[in-house]
């Protein structure tokens, strides 16, 4: 690892942590993009779905038949979890994909639906799932899959403030994988959720604390890292840490369960912790260090 | 002769006590028979390969016959009887070696030694020894000499079953130290040297103890610009096993001894080269390859010792063979703007490994922009040369190969983020990908290992002409199966402001018929977007709109 000019890191990361935010909003869409956009809603008759009750969240611990979930990835509240069959081998490949977004509105629930509807390159429209039989969500839209009669690829689909994708990681290894039943699960454990009343969004968790000590340190120090958060729902929520640099370093929960950030690099870091709430929901906090040169 | 005399060897002489053997040489002079010193360690660390101390002499004249005993002295105690027996006088100098243990086959601690050689009736030649425990336990990769922006952290994604990226976790790139409740770092804890540590060859996770990453034993590969001298910072050792798996010192310095460090393939940085316990030293490597790939080195760590005062340096025997891996970049990793997050640290492993197996298979160059990109766009789609399929076996989300209708699996558009992570993963979500799961894949991935200027371009609708989708068996003038040999929208990249374009997605048809079957391969790489036999011409009967966009980030 380089051993870089403490000086000139703190100039950059000043720059790039005050430039981070106005730079994400500043990633241009292309005119070409937001037609496509504009056409897929055209195409799909997004003006006239129907629109059903925000729930307060889909829990991130579900139970699906004759399925058991991987690890919990969580990227800005899109929740993805990979299905493998109940009992396979350890080593065996997911059957399923299954990523879920709580969003705050039905609105914000179904640009996500648009936006995987823009994402397909075929020009012919993909056919709602009833068109395959299926009762599933508020809107809701399917991908046949070549690999059989009744092969599907994908389901797609929204209830209330929920988006749900449902996708099969290899039709043709399996094709008589029954994503129906699977989606068909998803949206009624949705179904189950409380309605919010309206006007109310749903709860977010909660990060009551997140400290550094010290927040200046030479680089190889282990932090400390005091963390407490509160879900929405009571249950378990799921961390995701992102070590912003210059600095680097790394989070980690030590074999005495005391959460540490290893630092392993100098420079300001801007250490961000991303809490996906039992329900779906998330929220983000961060806080800066300075890691000196060692 | 005793049964347990050291063996002889034809290596190098090594003498550091010149001054002193000439002086003992001429106190043999004045007796017709004499014992002549020809070399003799004065610093030595048995514990390095090769590094047993040497002891050289002869009798003179030529003709005599004398019985010689060699011993190892600490103190008034002999320690070893090295040798002993009846020399013949002439030239021919008998060589010794001491492995540095005791009569009892027991290491001998570190500290200072005398190597005495005595015959009837003759002067003792009596020859200072210091046993030292030489080590590098550390090497830290810092940006070269030139001042250049050129070394990176490698970033791993994955650690067993949870979802993570990281960079190379630690401040060193090779550490070898004691583990919790070890003795020393230099040593195991029954006093024999700790082995170097092997390089680390997995392309995703890292160096793990248990759960969590190692901190004490890892050997992480390199990543510099192609043609860069890599510098290294070593830290030597500073504690060593000694006799009952005590901790000793590492025995230096040595009084009115220098110590440097003098490493093969290396120049010492000058007034960085000395070696002291704990400390660290400088060296500047020669120059990696020049262009985008995986070189092995080996780092052979030698040390030299010279009087206090005096300018001439001699080696100390042995050395440390430590292997290095670097990965070489055409130059340094470029991320989107807003990029943050560890994951932007460096090249990953698993991209950088990529590129080095697919130039091998397809015999291409990466010297510059150009290569990398043609050994990208081939090595990514496959199927040709020594590549049977497509990157980590994906295939691309059409109807008839068992997908739909192209579903972006790899790519968010409201984050404007590729999940490289995923798709490297063994294509964790899905074997399908569609365009913008390789546009986000190549640029990003190319982008870090240095190409510049790397952009999408989004395309407009398109009415097809033949193609070859990635994954795909062969050509196809029905995409999806139902008729519709179209586009909504394509992505593919570009490097210049889309005067050329590449893409990784699919093949082109050009054989100057591009509406029929059978076709003509023609890779995407850097190929002209107009014009007859251009990137519009072969994919579309339409002419298309385009639009380079920004950088996406990574996942």
């Amino acid at each position: 690892m380089k051993r870089a000019m403490r000086a000139l890191f703190l100039v950059l990361s000043a720059l790039a942590l005050a430039s981070t935010s106005a730079a994400q909003r500043a990633v241009e869409r292309s005119e070409l993009e937001l037609q496509h956009v504009a056409r897929t809603r055209v195409r799909y008759g997004h003006a006239a779905w129907p629109s059903g009750a925000p729930r307060a969240g889909l829990a991130n611990a579900l139970a699906l038949s004759g399925f058991t979930a991987g690890p919990l990835a969580s990227a800005e509240g899109l929740v993805t979890r990979e299905l493998f069959h109940a009992g396979s081998l350890a080593d065996a490949p997911a059957s399923a994909v299954l990523e879920t977004r709580v969003a705050d509105t039905v609105a914000d629930a179904r640009e996500l639906l648009i936006e995987w509807l823009a994402g397909l390159q075929s020009a012919t429209p993909a056919p709602p799932a009833s068109e395959v039989g299926l009762a599933i969500g508020d809107v809701a839209y399917v991908g046949r899959a070549g690999a059989g009669p009744n092969a599907l690829a994908w389901i797609a689909f929204v209830r209330g403030n929920v988006a749900v994708r449902v996708s099969a990681c290899d039709p043709v290894r399996e094709p008589a994988l029954d994503l129906g039943a699977l989606a068909t699960e998803v949206d009624q454990a949705i179904g189950r959720a409380p309605a919010l009343e309206t006007g109310r969004l749903p709860a977010r968790p909660l990060i009551a604390t997140l400290a550094a000590s010290p927040t200046s340190v030479v680089a190889g120090t282990a932090v400390i890292l005091e963390v407490s958060v509160a879900d929405p729902a009571g249950g378990a929520p799921h961390l995701q840490w992102v070590v912003g640099g210059p600095g680097q370093g790394y989070v980690e929960l030590g074999r005495d369960g005391v959460l540490r950030l290893h630092t392993t690099g100098s420079g300001a870091i801007a250490l961000a912790l991303e809490v996906t709430g039992s329900t779906g929901t998330w929220t983000r906090r961060e806080i800066a260090l300075d890691v000196l040169d060692d | 002769m005793t049964s347990n005399l050291a063996a002889l060897r034809a290596a190098p002489a090594l003498v550091i006590l010149c001054a002193f053997s000439a002086a003992q040489s001429r106190q043999a002079q004045p007796s017709p028979v004499r014992l002549v010193l020809d070399e003799a360690s004065r610093i030595a660390d048995p514990k390095l390969e090769g590094g047993e101390a040497l002891l050289a002499f002869h009798v003179m004249p030529q003709g005599a016959k004398l019985p010689v005993r060699v011993e190892v002295c600490a103190g008034d105690t002999t320690v070893r009887k090295l040798w002993s027996g009846s020399i013949a006088g002439g030239v021919t100098p008998q060589r010794l070696l001491w492995d540095g243990r005791d009569d009892e086959d027991e290491r001998c601690p570190t500290g200072a030694y005398v190597v005495r050689v005595t015959g009837p009736g003759l002067p003792a030649l009596e020859l200072p020894l210091d046993l030292v425990r030489l080590g590098v336990t550390e090497i830290e990769a810092q940006d070269s000499a030139s001042g250049a922006d050129d070394e990176f952290q490698m970033v791993y994604f994955r650690k067993v079953a949870a979802y993570e990226h990281y960079a190379t976790p630690a401040i060193h790139e090779y550490v070898n130290v004691a583990r919790a409740g070890e003795v020393s770092d230099l040593d195991l804890d029954d006093g024999s040297a700790r082995p170097v540590v092997t390089v680390h060859t997995d392309t995703a996770t890292p160096v793990l103890d248990g759960s969590e990453y190692a901190v004490d034993t890892y050997n992480y590969p390199l990543a510099y610009v192609k043609g860069a001298r890599p510098r290294l910072e070593l830290t030597f050792g500073a504690s060593a096993t000694g006799p009952g798996s005590a901790t000793m010192g590492a025995g230096y310095p040595v009084p009115g001894y220098e110590i440097r460090v003098a490493c093969d393939g290396a120049d010492a940085v000058a007034g960085e080269e000395l070696a002291v316990p704990g400390g660290t030293a400088r060296i500047d490597l020669f120059a990696l390859a020049g262009d985008v790939g995986r070189e092995e080195r080996v780092l052979t760590v030698r040390w030299q010792a010279r009087r206090t005062g005096t300018d001439a340096w001699s080696d100390i025997p042995g050395a440390q063979v430590i292997p290095l891996r670097f990965y070489t970049l055409l130059g340094a990793p470029r991320f989107r703007m807003d990029a943050s997050g560890t994951q932007y640290a460096g090249p990953w492993v698993e991209v950088a490994e990529y590129v080095v197996t697919w130039k091998a298979a397809l015999g291409l160059d990466t010297s510059d922009q150009a290569g990398l990109t043609e050994v990208f766009v081939k090595g990514f789609f496959g199927q040709n040369g020594g590549l049977p399929h497509a990157i980590e076996g994906v295939v691309y989300d059409a109807y008839p190969l068992g997908g739909d209708g192209g579903a972006t699996h790899y790519f968010s558009f409201g984050a404007w983020r590729a999940n490289l992570s995923r798709l490297l993963n063994g294509h964790a979500l899905g074997r399908f990908i569609n365009c913008t799961d390789n546009m986000g894949a190549t640029t990003t991935m190319l982008s870090m290992l240095g190409a510049e200027n790397m952009r999408p371009v989004r395309l407009g609708n398109m009415s097809l002409r033949a193609l070859w989708g990635i994954g795909a068996p062969g050509y196809t003038l029905n995409l999806w199966g139902s008729g519709g040999h179209a586009f909504s929208y394509h992505h593919i990249v570009t490097d210049d402001g889309a005067v050329t374009v590449s893409d990784t997605c699919m093949q082109l048809d050009e054989d100057g018929n591009p509406l029929a079957l059978p076709c003509t391969p023609g890779w995407n790489v850097h190929r002209p977007w107009a014009g007859p036999g251009g990137y519009n011409d072969l994919a579309a009967n339409n002419t298309v709109s385009k639009h380079v966009e920004t950088l996406p980030g990574l996942q």
